[in-house]
């Protein structure tokens, strides 16, 4: 025990010495190894996905798309007010009249569109007018959602109320933005009165459990001229 | 043959020198006197067998740990993000790149404590197996010694070395 305390008495040696200088940087160099991810840096996933001790910003008014945060930065879900302002639009009757969208035309909406809750459906109605002369006119129609909160689903109709086509994801791969879109295509759409239905889809799982059962949209309504 | 030769050349020099050096009685004769001397002593197969293997445990458990904080940095980087906004949802591949990260960090903490643990025990074994010094003697009149002349002006110097 003697030698030992004698021993460690001249501990470090010089010899020693770059063996500790060694083992500080490695503690030090581990530090830094941990991933670290602030706020504001990643837009929310799926199921409001976000990274550990992050939360999805669901309420957020000054963007369309969703962003991890703080927890003491991020506020409840709500309808923005223009959205709210347009309801009911539950049903055909009810639906926001867009008019005439003539060929070749293209209708953004400026606002966002909103679906409060599983019972909520948007409601579009719009017309092919008499002087569309392309051989087979089409109607499109996309459909974007930040993809934090539920998935929607987009639905042509026609004038009876039979479905024509339904949405299918064509949200590109270079989309860089947090959003999920949704396309219509159909082909063949002759002169008359259509709807474009907007509701959570059904076959979407990512509802966070039932607590993110809501979302806001942007829709694009095109009549090509073929 | 030879060293009687030489002491005996050595003798007549130095009294052929007017010096009032002699040669005492047992000088170069017979004496009850022994030459002696501190030698390290050698530490035993075991104990070289035990250090290299401390030595070497430190050595793998720090490389180990160091392939790991390299994986855990290059994993961390592909996630980690400040500042800007990466254009990017979270995920769950992201979040599993995460998760290797963290596991990668945590396989190198642990792997580079097991090597510190390994490189003091191999400090304090080095410490502990530190072997004694040996105390030697030799007779003066080893055959092993080696005497030696040199030529100075007015003399000579002689010396004697004895190997161990």
């Amino acid at each position: 025990m003697e030698f030992l305390v004698r021993q460690a008495a001249r501990f470090p040696t010089g010899a020693q010495w770059p063996a500790i200088a060694m083992a500080a940087a490695a503690v030090f160099s581990l530090a830094s190894c941990k991933p670290e991810i602030s706020g504001n840096t990643y837009f929310c996933g799926p199921d409001s996905l976000c990274p550990p001790n992050l939360v999805c910003q669901l309420g957020g008014t000054e963007s369309f798309t969703y962003s991890c945060v703080l927890p003491g930065e991020a506020d409840s879900f709500a309808c923005p007010v223009p959205s709210a302002d347009q309801e009911p639009d539950d049903s055909p009757a009810q639906a926001r009249d867009l008019g005439d969208i003539a060929c070749g035309e293209q209708v953004q909406f400026q606002n966002w569109g909103c679906i409060e809750d599983g019972e909520d459906i948007d409601t579009f109605r719009f017309t092919r007018p008499t002087d569309c002369n392309a051989v087979a006119p089409r109607v499109k129609a996309t459909l974007r959602f930040p993809l934090g909160a539920a998935p929607l689903a987009l639905e042509l109709r026609d004038e009876s109320g039979e479905v024509l086509s339904t949405g299918e994801t064509c949200t590109s791969e270079q989309d860089n933005s947090g959003t999920e879109q949704v396309c219509v295509d159909h082909p063949n759409s002759p002169i008359g009165t259509y709807t474009l239905h907007v509701v959570l889809d059904a076959d979407g799982n990512a509802d966070c459990d039932g607590n993110c059962r809501f979302n806001r949209y942007q829709l694009v309504i095109i009549s090509p001229q073929g | 043959m030879r060293n009687l030769v030489t002491s005996a050349l050595l003798a007549g020099a130095v009294l052929a020198s007017g010096t009032s050096a002699h040669a005492d009685d047992g000088y170069f004769g017979p004496s009850e006197k022994q030459l002696t001397f501190k030698e390290e002593g050698e530490r035993t197969r075991t104990q070289k067998i035990t250090l290299l293997s401390l030595a070497g445990g430190a050595v793998l458990a720090g490389a180990v740990g160091g392939y790991f904080m390299l994986d855990a940095q290059t994993q961390g980087e592909m996630v980690s993000a400040s500042g800007m906004h990466t254009l990017k949802a979270w995920s769950e591949d992201l979040a599993d790149t995460r998760n290797d990260a963290l596991r990668s960090n945590t396989i190198a903490t642990v792997s580079f404590g097991v090597g510190g643990a390994f490189a003091a025990a191999t400090i304090v074994a080095y410490m502990i197996t530190q072997p004694e010094m040996k105390v030697g003697y030799q007779d003066w009149q080893s055959k092993r010694s080696l005497p030696s002349v040199a030529p100075t002006a007015g003399g000579i110097v002689m010396s004697q070395g004895w190997s161990f």
